[in-house]
């Protein structure tokens, strides 16, 4: 599996670095693709210091990478970043409600919620946030999505669960912890058909072959 | 500055959670009197200790709860950002200077109630001695409690010209904030008979706490006619019952409903603490001190960092007090006018044979080759002018503002609040702090940017 760990600051959250007062110890995304993805993000923030802290305001990058596309057929030459629109969004932590908004920038899109009561010296505190994100790019065979992972806190343990209607047929960014400010980029593609787990993506396996095939038929009868 | 978060040292330990309602104001104090609010907001962590269930809870104007069971915790994060209020303590520095040596005169002053305060310095190079205050764990450690209206201070022995680092102050005041309630107290309905209908009612305040409220009492007959006995406001302290019996004339038999509602007016203890803001999270329990440079002979000016009273940027009703200059006046330098020096011929035509080759290389490197390691530092505002930069610039970008296909640079934060402490925006903060970092010139539009970054030895261009 190949992982991009990049660090891409224009993803990154606006806050300032200050690694070492709080931590995300856990951090579990579940995606269920459909239409759309639903995500659920469940943070276990851990105050590293012996003082009270107040989280604030934290973000979530999104972008929706799609891939070119020659008429209805994506081809792997480039991509386009866009902003992605979000539905239904809450953060919460048991029967507490947390303020939680959203915001579209040019080509990506940042979920904020705000948590502004202490975490005791060494304490934690477990936030949810879910919303439905508009982050498939879907195609006719294959969909596929990308989720960016990382912010200015250090992800001690990232655990990755992706699911949809149709059958995983690819996924990268095999990631266990993310670094403050540090960026890890998760994609996942399934297909209608029942392929098995590849090592690349689906979409260029199935179209290319078929493209060669149809190369090699056309070659055929040219020589007839 | 991170280190200043682990070793705190005699600070004053403050739960947070000992209070029913918590307000934490972000601050920052400078030593000219001021202080900055950048937020002040509210939490209420409530534990239901009266023994019986609580409906219909309000927290002054801050929140409202339906119900809070016996023994139930609460706690709610209502949201509630209020217009920053100053902290009634006002830290002064004022400097004096003699031979190698000069002395700092800490003076803070309490306007509020008896407050204990705890300030921490870390130590630094130019520090020499204290005078009623102490050195340990490495830090300068001053903790004395301040009655109403009164002074207290420290000093410090340090060298002639010097730095003091941003310290800590911790305190916490104590309030009280209006809570409200209604509970469970027993009402007694009574119908009897002897000429007329008699209906008794009585409530009993069977609470530990005042109860205040109305009680109203109707009738109600079997053909639907309603008719109100009385509508009364009652007051009952704990243990007191309200009795009244109402005569009711009629052939019908009578129906007597009897509706109180009754509250306990009560409060709950507030704690006022400061905060101090890392980038983006807050730290409870302390301030940040900003400290300051004192120079008496450095031919460079030395920015310090202070405050001027435009930054104080939060709405406030009180005027701060206009800042006072710790530093000594820069004496200038007498300028010494050294005649030109004679250049032999033969240096001129050797140094000519050499430059020619070298003019025309640079001359073609430039036109032909794009000069990537030659850079700039811009915002988004100012990609209009990249277009004719670009691609012989390299762009620096901040990540706040980032221009399209720019390399974005992470500002040092220690030096972006020294920018924001000299009054130009966080943006313009960052982009400076930026080309400090990278060591390239800026595009700045702005005059006050300009000056600074001038100021700051960075060179500006396409200003105006």
């Amino acid at each position: 599996m190949r992982v991009w760990l990049i660090v891409v600051m224009l993803i990154l959250c606006t806050q300032t670095v200050f690694g070492g007062v709080l931590e995300i110890e856990e951090m579990k995304i579940s995606v269920f693709a459909t239409d759309k993805a639903h995500l659920k993000y469940e943070i276990k923030l851990r105050n590293t210091i012996d003082k009270p802290i107040v989280p604030g305001i934290s973000e979530l990058r999104l972008q929706k990478v799609e891939n070119t596309k020659l008429l209805f057929f994506p081809i792997p030459i480039g991509e386009q970043r866009k902003a992605v629109e979000v539905e239904n969004l809450r953060a919460y932590s048991g029967n507490l409600n947390f303020k939680a908004s959203f915001e579209h920038f040019e080509d990506y899109t940042t979920v904020y919620y705000e948590i502004w009561y202490p975490i005791e010296p060494y304490g934690e505190k477990n936030v949810i946030v879910e919303f439905d994100a508009d982050l498939v790019d879907h195609g006719l065979i294959f969909k596929s999505l990308t989720i960016p992972v990382g912010g200015d806190v250090d992800i001690k343990k990232l655990d990755l669960d992706i699911n949809s209607d149709w059958k995983l047929c690819y996924l990268e960014g095999d990631v266990t912890s993310v670094p403050s400010n540090h960026i890890a980029f998760i994609t996942a593609e399934f297909s209608i058909l029942p392929f098995p787990l590849l090592p690349f993506r689906g979409y260029v396996l199935f179209w290319g072959s078929l493209l060669i095939l149809i190369a090699i038929l056309a070659l055929l009868l040219v020589r007839k | 500055m991170k280190l200043k978060l682990f070793v705190f040292f005699a600070l004053i330990f403050i739960p947070v959670s000992s209070a029913c309602v918590v307000e934490i104001r972000s601050t920052t104090f400078y030593v000219n009197g001021t202080q900055e609010i950048t937020r002040d907001w509210f939490v209420i962590d409530f534990e239901n200790t009266y023994g019986y269930d609580l409906f219909d809870v309000r927290f002054g104007e801050l929140a409202f709860v339906p119900v809070i069971r016996d023994g139930e915790r609460v706690r709610l994060d209502p949201y509630k950002n209020v217009s920053p209020k100053h902290f009634p303590i006002a830290v002064f520095a004022t400097v004096e200077s003699f031979g190698d040596r000069s002395i700092v005169r800490y003076v803070l002053e309490n306007s509020g109630d008896s407050v204990e305060v705890s300030i921490s310095i870390p130590m630094f190079p130019d520090f020499i001695s204290c005078d009623n205050c102490v050195v340990s764990n490495e830090r300068i450690v001053f903790n004395r409690t301040i009655a109403r209206n009164e002074s207290v201070g420290f000093n410090l022995t340090l060298r002639r010209d010097f730095t003091i680092p941003d310290g800590a102050i911790s305190f916490s005041y104590a309030g009280k904030i209006d809570m409200s309630f209604a509970a469970n107290v027993p009402v007694v309905v009574e119908k009897g008979r002897s000429e007329n209908w008699i209906g008794v009612f009585k409530v009993s305040n069977i609470l530990d706490k005042k109860v205040e409220g109305n009680a109203t009492a109707f009738v109600e007959f079997a053909t639907g006619n309603r008719t109100m006995l009385f509508e009364e406001e009652i007051e009952l302290e704990p243990g007191e019952n309200f009795t009244k019996s109402v005569e009711v004339k009629s052939q019908l038999v009578p129906t007597f409903f009897f509706r109180v509602q009754l509250r306990v007016e009560d409060y709950c203890n507030l704690t006022t603490l400061p905060a101090t803001e890392i980038g983006g999270r807050y730290v409870i329990g302390y301030a940040t001190l900003r400290g300051f440079t004192h120079t008496t002979s450095a031919a460079v000016p030395v920015m310090p960092a202070l405050p001027t009273p435009e930054i104080v940027t939060v709405p406030t009703p009180e005027i701060p007090p206009s800042p006072e200059m710790v530093r000594e006046t820069i004496e200038a330098v007498p300028e010494i006018l050294l005649p030109p020096p004679k250049v032999a011929k033969e240096l001129v035509v050797q140094y000519v044979v050499m430059m020619i080759p070298a003019i025309f290389g640079t001359f073609f490197t430039t036109l032909f080759i794009p000069l990537r390691s030659r850079g700039i530092v811009a915002i988004k505002e100012h990609e209009r002018f990249l277009v004719a930069l670009y691609p012989k610039f390299r762009i620096f970008t901040t990540p706040s503002n980032p221009v399209r296909g720019g390399i974005v640079i992470e500002p040092d934060e220690e030096l972006v609040s020294r920018f924001l402490g000299m009054g130009i925006d966080r943006k313009y903060a960052e982009l400076l702090a930026v080309a400090v970092k990278v060591k390239k010139p800026v595009i700045a539009l702005d005059a006050s940017v300009a000056r600074v970054a001038v100021a700051f030895g960075i060179l500006v261009i396409m200003y105006g």
